[in-house]
């Protein structure tokens, strides 16, 4: 039985970041951190807390899950995680939600649409 | 000596958190930090922005919990993840009478832990049932 994507949005900024860095290859914890501030030219950056807590949710929702990853000469502490079907469906919602959002606001900034009286 | 000083009360922090809270993600925070700290070009700038976020953290966890009505979950575990760390951090808390198992650990066990949730999202001190999970589904009993 597949979850419908749509009862998890909107997703918290943190949520939306985690699930976008790990749509491009499983990560552990700093990774994932590295990354968050990597794709947004370091005007977003996640604090571990805030990272822990947001993982904790979503793995919670099924959209991310730990996987046993094994690397050489890596700190055992080191856990990596992977976006989850279900996580790719939910990401997949959330990034057409938002291009609705845009398309709006760009409609009423540029003066294409008119505003309501 | 500034490293060692923060190391010690952000670790002192992390042992604040709720006992499933710290028993799967403290050792994983206190590795990012250790982490940070060795990579980290602006000195110890980090640090304070680690032991402010952990203790926002903490502070958001423990109101959920004071604000959780009774009955319902006041430690949040996590169920989409292989079943043996969940049995760990279960055995941890002591005073367990619920018993959740998941065949391996493969990632269909884990999507299947998901959907569960709802049986792990009480703190296990409080869980009344016995859930009997395999890869082919599950029972409660």
């Amino acid at each position: 039985m597949k979850l419908n994507a749509m009862r998890f949005l909107p997703l918290s900024p943190a949520a939306l970041h985690i699930l976008l860095t790990l749509a491009g290859e499983d990560l552990h914890g700093y990774g994932i951190m590295l990354e968050v501030a990597r794709q947004s030219e370091g005007q977003y950056k996640l604090g571990p807390g805030t990272l822990y807590d947001n993982l904790r949710k979503l793995m919670t929702q099924g959209s991310v899950e730990e996987i046993q990853k094994r690397t050489s000469g890596g700190d055992p502490r080191r856990r990596y995680y992977r976006l989850t079907g279900l996580g790719r469906r939910v990401l997949s919602a959330e990034v057409a939600r938002l291009a609705g959002v845009v398309r709006e606001a760009k409609g009423y900034l540029l003066g294409t649409k008119p505003r309501r009286a | 000596m500034a490293h060692s000083m923060s190391r010690s009360l952000y670790r002192w922090l992390l042992y604040l958190h709720p006992p499933a809270f710290r028993q799967l993600f403290a050792e994983e925070m206190l590795w990012i930090f250790d982490e940070a700290a060795a990579t980290e070009i602006t000195g110890n700038a980090l640090f304070p922005d680690h032991i402010l976020d952990g203790s926002f953290l903490l502070a958001k966890l423990m109101l959920a919990n004071v604000l959780a009505r009774p009955g319902e979950p006041k430690v949040i575990q996590c169920a989409a993840i292989v079943c043996r760390r969940v049995r760990v951090a279960a055995a941890a808390m002591g005073r367990a009478t619920g018993i959740v198992e998941i065949d391996g650990g493969s990632s269909r066990s884990a999507s299947v832990g998901g959907s569960i949730h709802g049986f792990l999202r009480w703190n296990p001190s409080r869980c009344r049932n016995t859930v009997c999970l395999s890869t082919d589904g599950y029972k409660a009993g």
